[in-house]
């Protein structure tokens, strides 16, 4: 049995889809209560690495513990925001009707939502500063807007880990740093897991990202040339320095 | 027309298959829609034709009596959106393919037993275009069946129906069987379509499976209010196509699916100038 304290831990896993290899040989530990942010390239395996822990993707190889369960157990214990380019924005659904749709799995499973679970869904819209737009057509929303009610769908089960797929992506700089300070105060009580390429979002925030591309490893960030970034993007900021590399316990990366 | 109404009995069942079918329609038919699935749901229709066609082989020349082309029909559709299932699930990326060829192999299997069959070549044009006088109360009562099994796994299952179409890999996570979800969704658009072919026949089963859906979605937000709306606007469709075809003498399910069409182009060009005359006032 895996130790209670590792939201999440990957033991040698690989991954082929379609014959490509997507990712190989990953070691890979997140504690509870971590905030922890994946970084890395496009097509570097970010979001596939977060299917493996939502169990939407099975490794070819290696074994993936999520709170102690395998990952499809442990679904209805992890709340997950897509990137919300993904989602039709012509479909017939108000936002309080996405949000409900975090109630799945918890409600009962005939007819429609209960008093309860509406209530749920309005608080958690209420969290996101969203309530307001309740009524609103999910498909009019801007982006960080729908972003925020996904968040929201997301909190509505009372998960104990949540993974965020990019959820910067089409917000601005001031969207992001709100965005960041609603995920530090979710993260007093949580796991949050945030898959991002923005590094200037990792480098202001984090001491040390879990750096995906087709190999896992986990980098410090550091306080290089912070002046010229902070000028760049108007808030203090940090870099990664790739080419430090600290082993993880157990780990074996090259 | 009225009179008419009153005292030709055919008349009477050519409105109620029209109202029964109306039902399934607009429920279906709205998750049809929100889903983009109606080039599947087109497969499924036309791979009908098949199963008519060998249905009424058998009974007329090898006299199976119970087997009658809206029972030949029921099974093929079933099959049809269960090879789609399967290939959607195991192969997605051969499903555009494989709704070519449900559509045009169904066609053809169909063309052929009717071929075969001795003397009944003039049911073709019923198959396709519909022969909604031709209704008879035992095909009422199949219909009615039929959407009382689409409205109950309609309702059970609506939340579950709308978090697959909105977003199937959320439903996942949260625990949903979604490839059962999607199976259902297909059965319950073959039982629909099945319904329809009563109606419009095979070649305009898309018409009043997709343009009322269309119209109610101008008109609401939601997909319950919009299902709800697409019922009514299919009710008035069907039955003003039919007093109108009555009165004109035209083709009953033609006229149904120009009436549908065009009821959706005043909507969309309505919709477009309100929008429009907003933009203005604003």
């Amino acid at each position: 049995m895996s130790a209670p304290s590792a939201a999440v831990e990957m033991a040698g896993v690989d991954l082929r889809l379609g014959g490509v290899m997507v990712l190989r040989q990953v070691n890979l530990t997140i504690a509870q209560g971590q905030f922890a942010v994946l970084v890395g390239p496009n097509g570097g395996g970010k979001t596939s690495l977060l299917k493996l822990m939502l169990g939407l993707l099975t490794p070819s190889r290696g074994r993936v513990r999520v709170l102690g369960e395998s990952p499809r157990r442990a679904r209805r214990r992890v709340g997950y925001v897509p990137q919300h380019l993904q989602v039709d924005p012509s479909f017939p659904v108000t936002v309080l009707d996405v949000v409900l749709m975090g109630r799945l799995g918890r409600t009962s499973p005939w007819g429609g939502y209960g008093r309860a679970d509406r209530q749920q869904a309005l608080a958690a819209l209420e969290h996101m500063d969203m309530a307001p737009l309740a009524g609103r057509s999910f498909g009019q929303l801007s982006g960080g807007q729908r972003q925020r009610v996904l968040i929201a769908r997301a909190l509505v089960s009372q998960p104990e880990m949540l993974l965020l797929d990019e959820p910067s992506a089409g917000m601005d700089v001031v969207g992001e740093h709100e965005l960041f300070d609603l995920l530090d105060r979710l993260h007093q009580d949580i796991t949050v897991v945030l898959v991002t390429h923005d590094l200037g979002f990792v480098s202001s925030h984090f001491a040390e990202a879990i750096c995906v591309n087709r190999q896992v490893v986990i980098h410090p960030t550091r306080d290089l040339g912070r002046q010229a970034i902070s000028d760049l993007y108007g808030q203090p900021m940090r870099m990664v320095q790739h080419q430090h590399h600290l082993p993880l316990p157990g780990g074996e990366h090259g | 027309m009225w009179q008419a109404l009153l005292s030709y009995p055919f008349l009477q069942y050519a409105l109620a298959a029209g109202l029964l079918a109306s039902v399934a329609c607009g429920v279906v038919g709205s998750l049809v829609v929100a889903r983009r699935i109606t080039y599947l749901a087109g497969a499924v229709a036309h791979a009908v034709l098949g199963g008519m066609g060998a249905a009424r082989y058998l009974q007329v020349v090898h006299g199976i009596t119970w087997l009658t082309p809206l029972t030949g029909a029921l099974a093929a559709a079933l099959a049809a959106a269960g090879v789609m299932g399967l290939v959607s699930l195991k192969a997605r990326q051969r499903e555009d393919t494989v709704i070519g060829a449900i559509w045009a192999v169904g066609m053809a299997v169909g063309i052929l037993f009717i071929a075969a069959t001795p003397g009944y070549s003039a049911d073709l044009m019923g198959y396709l275009f519909g022969n909604i006088l031709m209704v008879t109360p035992g095909n009422l009562g199949l219909m009615a069946g039929l959407d009382a099994v689409v409205l109950l796994l309609g309702l059970v299952f609506f939340k579950q129906l709308l978090a697959v179409c909105f977003d199937e890999e959320f439903a996942e996570t949260r625990g949903l069987p979604v490839q059962w979800l999607y199976l259902l969704l297909l059965g319950l658009t073959a039982l629909t379509v099945v319904l329809l072919v009563s109606v419009v026949g095979i070649v305009l089963v898309i018409a009043l499976l997709t343009l009322p859906a269309a119209i109610a979605g101008h008109l609401a937000r939601r997909l319950a209010t919009i299902m709800v709306l697409a019922v009514a606007a299919s009710m008035l469709i069907t039955s003003g196509g039919l007093a109108l075809s009555y009165r004109a003498d035209w083709p009953a399910g033609a006229t149904i699916a120009a009436l549908a069409g065009a009821a959706y182009l005043a909507t969309a060009l309505g919709a477009r100038l309100l929008a429009w005359h907003r933009r203005r006032a604003a």
